[in-house]
């Protein structure tokens, strides 16, 4: 099970298809995260989750399992099998 | 990363050349002596050839001046060239570019002097002893710093491989504790801040590279530690992300540069440190010349990068070229990089210099694990110090110069960045009522740096570097979503 921490002010990056994706907390506030995903430097979307949502990158599904708002803040997210 | 500073054909040909002007200077030391003479005789002693003492040396038969000691010291600096061409390259072999050489092959250093590494042997252990006196010990770690630091590198590298760990890790606890004595408030203890870092430089300067991993793990202060960043501890956390496991300190594939400073190529790596990194790029961008010149490769393979510490006083600090990598062995922290692939090491090592001078930490943010305070501790010298801070913090450091809090108003912004200034600014923490247009650039609680101006608006740089896209605003929108824009001054 491939498990991801998105942490505030980190960006993460990852290479898919040939393209250069570039993943980031814009925002937390309690019980939901803004994270976008940039394709080769051109955002492809920004999603506003709550836990139990799911979020799509490079091909591969992710469940939002947790939201940690407070001080430096995270998200951690996990993806589907 | 390599360090190829010869190329021994050229350096084969400079010998040749200083061999033939040597075989003529003995010839040219004659005709002018024959010159010499012959005025003298013509002018029957009535007055003097010459008042050039220069001229005075080519009378007689023995050379005493130039040119004719060239005769010998050239040929003889050219076969001090051969020797050592020959100990790098031996028998015409080529010399690959690349190429690592022992700087104590290359250099040709002097025998270590015995009696000198003994006595620093003996002052570092003679610091065994707990009575320093009445003004403390400071003034005891001095003589010993000041002898460590005239030992010739060869000296050194004996001293270090002879003085037992017991012995180093004890004067590396004494030089860190620059605390009072309970019993005498008085005292001095220890080494200060900015002299510490300068003897460590010294040493690291010096020693060969199979010595840094001793002065790493007995001194404090050689090697910032990784252990109490948010990313490492999360990776030895259950709940941990992938990118966290595996980080480990080692010698980055890529190169200090490709092709320069290139501030929009500098990415953020897994370390909350935009603040830094912010003001680094902000600096790139407004003088790639003063960021190129602040670094630079040491004899030994030592990287030394110039910072100036809370006081504003410059040091070059001088570290080991390895910087933490990530489980796949790329950059973990800052770097250079296009798309995302890492292409440059020098971001890194300017991010490990600081990581070991900044002195201001005082926790960061808090991180709202109650309970557990390893991941916003106040520390010194460690990549967990740099983690989370004011983006006022980081310009003195960068620059030498504190940064000038702004008006947050699109003119005043403008006319410090058009008069060369960098500028960085903070972000809000909160994004409700955010408009659609900056929902994909628009990160909260963050700093970007001003890249410019297009059509009336603000063009703002996220630290993450390549990839993230820039943050483009009008004047009522920088009013409304940034805060604390602040100045910084290079070269100043």
């Amino acid at each position: 099970m491939e498990e991801w921490r998105l942490r505030r002010g980190i960006p993460y990056r990852l290479e898919h298809g040939g393209a250069s994706l570039l993943v980031g907390i814009n925002d937390l506030t309690p019980g939901q995260v803004v994270v976008t995903v940039n394709v080769d430097g051109v955002p492809s979307g920004t999603y506003e989750l709550g836990v139990g949502d799911t979020l799509d990158i490079a091909d591969r599904s992710y469940t939002v399992t947790a939201i940690e708002a407070d001080g430096r803040g995270y998200a951690d997210l996990e993806a589907g099998s | 990363m390599t360090y190829a500073g010869f190329d021994v054909d050229k350096i084969r040909l400079l010998a040749r050349e200083l061999r033939k002007a040597g075989g003529g200077a003995g010839g040219l030391q004659r005709d002018l002596a024959k010159v010499l003479g012959d005025a003298e005789s013509a002018l029957n002693g009535a007055s003097p050839t010459s008042y050039q003492p220069l001229l005075d040396t080519m009378r007689g038969g023995e050379a005493r001046g130039v040119p004719g000691v060239l005769a010998t010291v050239l040929p003889d600096t050219a076969g001090e060239i051969d020797r050592r061409c020959d100990r790098i390259s031996p028998s015409g072999a080529p010399f690959p570019p690349g190429t690592v050489v022992d700087p104590m092959i290359v250099f040709d250093r002097d025998e270590p002097d015995q009696g000198k590494v003994n006595q620093a042997l003996d002052a570092i252990k003679g610091l065994g002893g707990d009575d320093f006196g009445m003004n403390g010990n400071r003034d005891d770690l001095r003589a010993v710093a000041k002898r460590l630091e005239e030992l010739t590198p060869a000296e050194l590298d004996l001293f270090l491989s002879k003085v037992s760990d017991e012995d180093l890790k004890r004067y590396g606890r004494l030089i860190s504790d620059t605390g009072d004595g309970w019993l005498n408030p008085f005292d001095h203890n220890g080494l200060p801040d900015g002299e510490r870092r300068e003897h460590l430089s010294h040493l690291l300067e010096r020693a060969g590279p199979g010595l840094w991993g001793k002065l790493a793990a007995d001194l404090p202060g050689v090697q910032p530690g990784f252990d109490s960043t948010d990313v490492f501890l999360d990776g030895a956390n259950s709940q941990s992300g992938v990118s966290t496991a595996g980080l480990h300190y080692g010698t980055p594939n890529v190169p200090m540069f490709v092709d320069g400073v290139q501030a929009d190529e500098v990415a953020q790596g897994t370390l909350g440190d935009c603040w830094y990194i912010a003001s680094l790029k902000a600096t790139a961008a407004a003088d790639p010349k003063f960021i190129q010149d602040g670094i630079r490769q040491n004899a030994n393979g030592t990287v030394s990068v110039r910072v100036w510490d809370k006081d504003g006083k410059l040091h070059w600090v001088t570290m080991t070229p390895d910087l933490p990598l990530d489980a796949g062995g790329d950059i973990a922290f800052a770097r250079s990089v296009s798309g995302n692939t890492t292409t440059e090491s020098w971001p890194g090592y300017y991010e490990k210099a600081f990581a070991l001078l900044y002195a201001e930490d005082k926790g960061g943010a808090p991180d709202g694990k109650g309970g557990d305070d390893r991941y916003d501790r106040e520390e010194h010298g460690s990549y967990g110090a740099i983690e989370w801070d004011y983006n006022e913090q980081a310009p003195p450091y960068v620059t030498g110069d504190d940064a000038d809090g702004i008006d947050l108003d699109y003119d005043d912004v403008k006319k410090a960045f058009d008069s060369g200034h960098p500028v960085i600014v903070s972000s809000r923490s909160s994004n409700d009522g955010l408009p659609a247009n900056l929902k994909a650039s628009y990160v909260t609680r963050h700093v970007f740096y001003v890249k410019g101006f297009k059509d009336g608006k603000i063009v703002l740089g996220n630290p993450w570097g390549p990839g993230s896209p820039d943050a483009v605003v009008t004047p009522d929108e920088f009013k409304k979503w940034f805060d604390d824009p602040q100045k910084l001054s290079v070269g100043d």
